[in-house]
């Protein structure tokens, strides 16, 4: 049977580079993933995702086992992801107002194409396309609420551990991003 | 009347008691503006679970052997410590932090002891004619004051 992920964690603290090798192939894409959809950067949510490997080999006995061990993951994810974005905000702004945008992706072109009439494909890729351009617009505990619940598909208490906040107040950045996405799009 | 926010939210994603549930239902069914909240925040969650982009690839081999690569980057003088030669210098270095230590406490408590013997000696010059009575040899003289008064009442004698 497979040692739990908290288990793992608790080698890793040991210094076990085997318990840690098998976190890494856990959850590598799912740190990748979301690192990506905050700072919308591939090379970017590389060294992201590898910081959040570093720091949770660091401080992999201050886990505590408390919570689950993906909560506190997805919290290392968001923080890092954040403080990142934080970080090179100017100059990223700086380099886009500069250049095109070819770094970044063509979202329509990765989508699955659904099986609809041509003109309805047309139209949903338009549409979901200038939704999460909207939705990369939002203030960023927004977002990482978003993502957090359609993207890795935490529910409200899970956001809450990772956000470091109450569940209240995931429930308010949510409502307030749905709000906004509203507005964005013109369906008000 | 107030609109539903936050429990709209919580009813959107299911995770309200059934009493609440019910609550949020009642309102719903009896406010315009709520339901057509309810609908495009529906369609809005909706729409976004189902064209979720995935990201751009990712070559995860060389992706771990960078992270690796990084984590043996971060503590270098830990792994330098552990080296044979630069943990012997600091073995050695430590045993000789102790062993000055060591040696000074040594030496500290040899110079208080040297004192007794010589305070002694002062003491016993200053009370010569003591040795001339064995009597008084046997006595603890600074506790009995009343004998050394009395000394010149006492008369020599032979050992007994």
């Amino acid at each position: 049977m497979d040692p739990s992920d908290e288990v793992l964690c608790q080698r890793v603290a040991e210094r076990d580079d085997v318990a840690f090798e098998l976190l890494v192939s856990r959850y590598q894409q799912r740190a990748y993933r979301l690192a990506w959809s905050i700072l919308r950067d591939a090379d970017e949510a590389r060294d992201v995702a590898q910081e959040v490997f570093i720091r949770l080999y660091k401080r992999a006995g201050s886990f505590g086992g408390r919570a689950r061990f993906s909560t506190w993951f997805y919290r290392l994810v968001v923080n890092l992801s954040l403080d990142h974005q934080r970080r090179g905000r100017w100059w990223r702004r700086l380099v886009r107002d500069a250049g095109d945008d070819d770094d970044q992706p063509d979202l329509t072109t990765r989508l699955p194409a659904p099986t609809l009439d041509p003109i309805d494909t047309l139209e949903w890729e338009r549409q979901t396309k200038r939704l999460w351009a909207a939705v990369d617009q939002l203030a960023p505990r927004q977002r990482a609420a978003v993502l957090l619940h359609v993207q890795e598909g935490l529910p409200t208490r899970d956001v809450a551990a990772a956000l470091e906040c109450s569940e209240a107040t995931v429930r308010v950045h949510l409502h307030r991003a749905l709000n906004a996405l509203k507005k964005s799009l013109g369906k008000e | 009347m107030e609109h539903l926010t936050t429990d709209l939210i919580a009813y959107l994603m299911d995770e309200l008691a059934p009493a609440e549930r019910q609550r949020v239902e009642a309102h719903l069914a009896g406010c315009a503006d709520c339901r057509d909240q309810r609908d495009s925040f529906r369609t809005l969650l909706d729409g976004l679970r189902a064209s979720v982009p995935p990201p751009p690839e990712v070559h995860w081999g060389q992706w771990r052997a960078e992270l690796r690569g990084r984590l043996e980057a971060r503590a270098p003088w830990r792994r330098w410590l552990l080296r044979p030669v630069p943990a012997m210098l600091v073995a050695g270095l430590a045993a000789s932090l102790i062993a000055v230590v060591w040696l000074g406490q040594e030496r500290e408590t040899s110079r208080t002891a040297d004192r007794a013997p010589v305070e002694e000696v002062v003491l016993g010059d200053q009370f010569d004619f003591l040795r001339q009575y064995s009597l008084l040899e046997r006595l603890d003289f600074l506790e009995d004051i009343d004998v050394i008064d009395q000394l010149d009442r006492l008369a020599p004698h032979g050992e007994g």
